[in-house]
Parts: structure tokens; C-alpha cells; sequence
């Protein structure tokens, strides 16, 4: 008897929490049968986004959630697996309804945005079915919001996500290369998303879009990555490049000189190399690049010198409450200078490389000072030592004298061999 | 006869006050070790002191000797230096770097003082274990002398716990990391480890409780220790002389002005090589401490806490429990060794125990050197 109740609290207290947790997410183990067989679905349906929104299997599959039986269950229009167009038809029946998706917030997404995308063209215009459905990034049933971070598209895991056919050649029309993800892992919004962890940092959909995804065009680059890069955007369309625009042979875009995956900036002293790459040397496009590298990498300098001269003031245990708002302003202005030499103009620099160099002269001038001090203390050790040797000096002569008389010679000498 | 004249001149009162006053008032300069030898307390003031100063040492007493009274003159020179800091440093989380900034930048020689007091700190763990050295090697820890022995031992110790209790002081970063990082250590001690930990940093973290607490014991507590230390280890010593060293017997020069004139010169030396590593080697200013950022790298600044930081980090506990083993170890050789040979060849033990205590601290001040690890934010 004992031990029939000791093992029913030992599996009760076993099956509860899975029957509590149903209970939570709105089920009634009576009403509701699925998940009865289908064990496999249920955690990852129960984590997911729908189930806490009262959306139910029946809402997707069909069938009679109240028949226990297989047979019986799976009847009223129920629907199995389905195929990808299916599944699209059938998101779009609620994510394409703006009353529906308002009270969530969330954007509709239409047959047309996903047509627009080469995606969408490929599944349901050409019936390619390596082409994605919702399900291929989203997720079936463990369907989670992209703001999860175990979600297929939270922003650190897009890459993940899309890599996943684009790095597959057999899943990617030909011709298209499948080495983005490592590119972009070596680009600044790479580091800055991965070992950063700057969710803002563009991942792919930053720039292709989600729904609609495409590889953005040629004139729409610039503004593209002025999406995030405002600045430079602005500067950019002011300068030559931007100038050109689709007169040229297409336009000059932002890609030109920064790659498009692999996105980083050119390092500073190659910033004219970067020029000849296109034009030629010696043009006046080319000593314009160099003329710019030059204007870049002084300021540079000047901002580096007055690093230092801020880390010696510290060291030194100067005050440098101004200094370091000088220091800041350089550091502003390092920044609006990168900014603005996207105007491709040497020139217009010359103000803001004029204010670095001065404030970074302020700085140096007060860490000079110091230096000098720090020299001028080290003049101390001189009389010190003279000091030390007069003193000794006369104190050995003073024993000298003190010893002579008094001891016989054998002491003198032994005090002077252990000296 | 002009000499004489001279002293019947000024010493009417002085010869009142010495027929007046026995030795008894001298027990004060003896507190602080400015008398050598045991004087009889009811000799005329004058004749005592004369007693006292002219006293001869045995012969063999001679430069091997002075490292003591150079310890000694360091202390003072800390305790000077000490006293000065103090009227400048502010002990508050918030007060502490700026005032010493301010005594560093806008105080005549504030400099001076700061970083002299900084390099005595490390000297004069470096002469006391010298004059370790020179006792062990001589052998006069041996009995009657076992008590100055122990106090000599404990008065390291005491050295020691000054150097860690003002390290915090400066509140940078690395005063603040190595802080953490030490008392992470000591928590480590089975039984008194964590309540010690705890005792000294009051929070969960340094914090300004850490700051007043390693003030208090550093400029209050601690004093007190070494002047009582200090007394009773020169009492010792004038009460049981120098020792006399095997071969070498008989009485020698006496204390003032002969030994006197040699521990001037080692003081003189001292003190020009503190100035010059003052003026050459100041102890730099890191970042204002802050504990939501550790450093990238925390080097330990200063000899003393080198070896310390250094034992800390040997693998195994070696150093974390090496070292004051072997203090312990070293503090009992009078109880092992009361009698027998005082040529250091036939006191294996003692010179072998002295061996590992030299050739840990060698370990720790290499392992010390290398880039510092700043501790794991709250990992014991």
C-alpha cells in the first residue's frame, strides 16, 4: 500500500510541471488531443510565438482537436505537412492582413514584397522548391520572435541562417559565389556584430532586405549604407563620386572602394593607392588621393601626439581636466575629418586638420613641461651624491683618526678589509 | 684649557641635571635604540650616557653589521615621510587621488616626499632581509638572543603588512586591482583566510570601507606595532649585546662615535640612493581606481609586493603557503638549534631552511615580473 502511493507522488510529481505548463499556454488536456501523439512538436510549438496568442494546431492543420483516436482526429479538412507554397499561402492568410498583425505591431508582409525578392519569384513563379518558404528561416512550429536570440532571425543569427543555402553551391542558381559569410565575418560589421555584439551592426537583411531580399543596385548603394552612415552619405553625394552619378558608367558606389561584404575601411596610408586602383597616377584624380592620405594620416599623427602627451600628464599626476576635453575634441574631429573626406576634397579638410594639430599642441606643450620638471628632478641626485661622498669621506676620516691611535694596527686593517 | 674652560661654562645646569637625575630617565632614548648596552640604573645621568655610548663592542662587529641600523634609518625616514604624506592625503574614495595629485603638482618637493617614501618601503624589506641574512649566516639567533630573534621575525612581517596596507592608499587602478587580487588570495587560507578577507575589506568589493580600514591600519594600528616591536627588540639588544662570533673574540671599538661614524655612512648611502631612485624611477599615476573596469594589465609596483603578488601566483599554493611556513620555520630555529656550532657549515639545517626561504623569494619576485592577470571580477 505504501509503496503504491510513494511511486503515484514519484510519477505525479514527475508529469506535473508538463501538464502545468500545458495548462499555462491555454490547453485543456480534453479539449485538446495533438500534442497527445504529436510529442515532438509540442515543446518547441509551446516556446514558440503563436501558442502564447491562443493560435492553435488545428488553426494551420485542421482536423478535431477532441478525438483521441488517429483516424477520427485527423478529419474536417485536415491538413498534414504541406508544401512550401502551401505554407506561404497560409502565412500570408494572417501576416498579410493589416488589421491582424496592428495589435501586434508588426509589419504586414505581402504575396508582392515576397514576390519582389528573387526568393519569392523563384518558389512561386518558377516553382523552384530549393527556393525558401517562411518556414526556411523562421522555423515551423518553435516560431520565435526575431528579438529571441535562439531565433533563426535575431540579428546575429541571420548570417547563420542564410549562409546556410547561400555557402551550399547546389542550393544557389550558378554563378553566384557562396564565400559571403566569411567575407562579411572579416568586415567591420562583421567584428562589430560577432565580437562586439552590436546588434545594429548591418547583418545581410540590413542591406538586401528581409522579405523582399535582393541584392540592392548600383545607384541604390550610397544609399544603402547611407541608411546607417548619414554622414557620409551627405559628403559623399557632395564629392565627385556622388556627383557622377548614373551618368558614368552606372556611378561610382560606395562598394567601389570598400568592397561589398568584406567591408572595411582602407587603412589610411593606402588611402592613395586606393585612388590609382581606378584612376591613373599622376592624374589629378590621383594626386588628389594622395593629397587627402596626407591631410588624413597628419591629423592622425597629431591625434596620436597628443595621446601620449595626455598619458604622460596622467603618469605624471598632473591634473588634466582640460586636456581631456581638448583631447576629446580631437577625437571629434578625427571622426568628422573621416567623415568628410568622403567629399574627396584635400582642401576642405585643411580647417579641421589646422584644429587638431593646434589642440594636440596645446596638449604636448603642457607634457613638455612636465618633462622638463621630471629632468630638473633628476638635477637633484647630483648634489645628493656629492653629499654622500663628502659625508663619507669625512666620516673615514674621522675614523681613520679615531682608530690610529687608540688600536694597534691589526684592527685598522681588518676594518678595512671588511670595508 | 680653553676646552675646559669652555665645559665649566656651560655645564653648571648640565651638571645639576646630571647629579640630580639618575640613568632611570634614559629608558626613553633607550625605547628607540640610541643607547648601546645594559647601564645601571642609578649611575649619575652623564656618567650613564658616557657608559652607554663609549661602551665597546666585541670585535668582531664591523660593515656586515650596519644593515640593521639601515633598517632602522628607513623606518624613520618612513615614518618622516609618512607623517608629511598625511598632512596632504585625503582618505576617501573620492578625495584620495586628486589630493595626491595635488601634493605631487602643486606642493615644493610634495614629489620628493611621495616617491621617496615609496622606494624606502621597498628598501627597507630588502635591508631587514639582509640583516636576516647576516644573523642566520652568524648564527646569533641562538639562545639568549631567541626573543630579539622572534621580534626581528615579526617585525618582517609587520614590514610586510605596512607595504600591503599602503599600497591601496594611492586608489589607481593598479593600487585597486592588486588589492582585489590580495585579498581574493588571502581569502584562500583554510578557517581565518575569508574572515581576515572580509575584516579588511568590510564589502562585498574595495570600496571606500576598504579605503578607511587600510588607512587606519596603516597609519595607526600598525605604528603602534613597530614601535613596540621595534622598543623591544633594542631593549633586547642592549640588554644582551652583540653576539661574540666563534674565532673572532675580545672586545673591540666602541659604539659613539666609532660604529656610529659607520652607520652615518651607510644612512648617507641610503639616502642618496632613495633620493636618486625618487628622482629617477617615480612611481607612476595609473588610472583613478574605478571597479567596473579591470585593467588590461596590472603590474605589481615595488619589491616588496613583486614577491608577494609573485608567491601568489606560484602554482600549488607553493608561495601562498611556502612563505609563512618558512617564516614559522625560520622564527623556531632557536628551538631547534639552542646550542651547538656557530660556523654557518655545521648548521645544515638552519642554512638549508634559509636556502628555501632565499630561493622562494627569488622564485616569487621572477614570477612577480611577469604581465600581470587582473583578477576575474568576483571569482574567489
Amino acid at each position: 500500500m505504501r509503496s503504491v502511493l510513494v511511486s503515484s507522488i514519484a510519477v505525479l510529481s514527475w508529469v506535473t510541471p508538463a501538464l502545468s505548463q500545458e495548462t499555462m499556454a491555454g490547453f485543456l488536456q480534453e479539449e485538446y488531443s495533438c500534442i497527445m501523439c504529436h510529442t515532438d512538436m509540442r515543446t518547441g510549438f509551446l516556446q514558440g510565438v503563436h501558442s502564447g496568442r491562443g493560435i492553435l494546431c488545428t488553426d494551420c492543420h485542421g482536423g478535431d482537436p477532441s478525438q483521441f483516436e488517429a483516424d477520427a482526429a485527423h478529419t474536417e479538412g485536415f491538413v498534414g505537412s504541406m508544401s512550401k507554397t502551401e505554407a506561404v499561402d497560409l502565412c500570408l492568410s494572417c501576416h498579410g492582413d493589416l488589421p491582424q498583425m496592428r495589435q501586434f505591431a508588426l509589419e504586414p508582409v505581402t504575396e508582392e514584397e515576397f514576390l519582389f525578392s528573387r526568393h519569392g519569384r523563384a518558389l512561386l513563379e518558377d516553382r523552384n522548391l530549393l527556393a525558401p518558404s517562411c518556414g526556411d528561416c523562421h522555423g515551423s512550429h518553435a516560431i520565435l520572435p526575431r528579438t529571441d536570440p535562439r531565433s533563426p532571425v535575431h540579428p546575429a543569427r541571420i548570417p547563420e541562417t542564410c549562409s546556410s543555402c547561400h555557402s551550399d553551391p547546389t542550393r544557389v542558381p550558378e554563378g553566384l559565389p557562396t564565400d559571403q559569410l566569411e567575407q562579411w565575418q572579416e568586415s567591420a560589421h562583421g567584428v562589430a556584430l560577432m565580437a562586439g555584439h552590436n546588434e545594429r551592426a548591418a547583418n545581410c537583411a540590413s542591406c538586401h532586405g528581409s522579405h523582399s531580399a535582393l541584392p540592392p543596385g548600383v545607384l541604390e548603394i550610397p544609399n544603402v549604407c547611407g541608411k546607417c552612415h548619414q554622414l557620409v552619405r551627405e559628403t559623399y553625394f557632395r564629392g565627385p563620386h556622388g556627383q557622377a552619378g548614373p551618368s558614368s558608367s552606372g556611378g561610382i558606389p560606395c562598394t567601389a572602394c570598400h568592397a561589398n561584404h568584406e567591408t572595411t575601411m582602407p587603412p589610411l596610408s593606402e588611402i592613395g593607392s586606393v585612388c590609382v586602383s581606378c584612376h591613373e597616377e599622376g592624374s589629378s584624380a590621383g594626386v588628389a588621393g594622395l593629397e587627402l592620405q596626407e591631410q588624413v594620416l597628419r591629423a592622425q599623427a597629431a591625434g596620436s601626439r597628443a595621446r601620449d602627451a595626455l598619458h604622460i600628464l596622467a603618469e605624471a599626476g598632473e591634473t588634466i581636466d582640460d586636456e581631456e576635453v581638448r583631447f576629446l575634441t580631437v577625437e571629434t574631429h578625427l571622426r568628422e575629418l573621416l567623415v568628410q573626406a568622403h567629399a574627396l576634397e584635400p582642401e576642405a579638410l585643411d580647417d579641421l586638420v589646422r584644429r587638431i594639430s593646434s589642440l594636440s599642441t596645446e596638449i604636448g606643450e603642457r607634457a613638455d613641461v612636465v618633462e622638463e620638471h621630471r629632468w630638473e628632478r633628476q638635477l637633484l641626485a647630483i648634489p645628493a651624491w656629492v653629499l654622500l661622498v663628502f659625508g663619507i669621506l669625512l666620516a673615514l676620516r674621522k675614523r681613520r683618526k679615531l682608530v690610529a691611535p687608540v688600536e694597534d694596527s691589526s684592527v685598522g686593517q681588518g676594518e678595512g678589509t671588511e670595508s | 684649557m680653553t676646552e675646559s674652560d669652555q665645559n665649566k661654562g656651560r655645564s653648571r645646569i648640565l651638571k645639576w641635571l646630571e647629579e640630580a637625575t639618575d640613568a632611570r630617565i634614559l629608558s626613553i632614548p633607550r625605547l628607540f635604540g640610541l643607547l648601546y648596552g645594559p647601564i645601571e640604573d642609578r649611575l649619575p645621568l652623564g656618567e650613564a650616557w658616557r657608559a652607554s655610548m663609549r661602551r665597546r663592542l666585541p670585535a668582531s662587529v664591523g660593515w656586515k653589521h650596519a644593515f640593521g641600523g639601515a633598517t632602522y634609518f628607513l623606518c624613520m625616514i618612513l615614518v618622516l615621510t609618512g607623517v608629511m604624506l598625511s598632512f596632504y592625503y585625503r582618505p576617501s574614495t573620492v578625495e584620495a587621488y586628486p589630493s595626491l595629485q595635488y601634493l605631487e603638482s602643486e606642493i615644493t618637493f610634495g614629489w620628493l616626499v611621495r616617491h621617496v617614501h615609496f622606494w624606502a618601503a621597498s628598501l627597507v624589506v630588502l635591508t631587514a632581509l639582509v640583516h636576516l641574512f647576516r644573523v642566520v649566516l652568524t648564527g646569533t639567533y641562538r639562545a639568549p638572543r631567541e626573543t630579539t630573534w622572534l621580534m626581528g621575525i615579526m617585525l618582517l612581517i609587520t614590514l610586510l603588512a605596512f607595504v600591503t596596507s599602503g599600497y591601496l592608499l594611492p586608489w589607481d587602478q593598479w593600487a585597486y586591482w592588486t588589492t582585489t587580487y590580495g585579498l581574493d588570495e588571502l581569502a584562500k587560507y583554510p578557517v581565518v583566510g575569508g574572515l581576515l578577507s572580509r575584516l579588511f575589506s568590510v564589502d562585498e568589493f574595495v570600496s571606500g570601507a576598504t579605503l578607511s580600514r587600510f588607512y587606519a591600519t596603516h597609519v595607526i594600528l600598525l605604528p603602534w606595532v613597530l614601535l613596540l616591536l621595534l622598543s623591544l627588540h633594542f631593549q633586547l639588544i642592549r640588554k644582551h649585546g652583540v653576539a661574540l662570533e666563534g674565532d673572532v673574540s675580545g672586545e673591540g671599538e666602541p659604539f659613539f662615535p666609532h660604529h656610529m661614524l659607520r652607520q652615518l655612512v651607510v644612512a648617507l648611502i641610503t639616502l642618496a640612493v632613495l633620493i636618486t631612485l625618487a628622482a629617477f624611477f617615480p612611481r607612476p599615476f595609473g588610472p583613478p581606481a574605478d571597479p567596473f573596469t579591470v585593467p588590461g594589465e596590472l603590474p605589481a609596483l615595488g619589491f616588496p609586493v613583486l614577491i608577494l603578488v609573485g608567491a601568489a601566483r606560484l602554482p600549488l599554493g607553493i608561495g601562498l603557503y611556502g612563505l609563512p611556513l618558512l617564516l614559522i620555520a625560520l622564527a623556531a630555529l632557536p628551538l631547534v638549534a639552542r646550542t651547538g656550532e656557530s660556523a654557518f657549515t655545521r648548521r645544515p639545517v638552519a642554512m638549508g631552511l634559509f636556502a628555501l626561504f632565499l630561493l622562494l623569494l627569488m622564485v616569487s619576485l621572477i614570477a612577480g615580473l611577469g604581465p600581470g592577470v587582473p583578477p576575474s571580477v568576483g571569482g574567489n
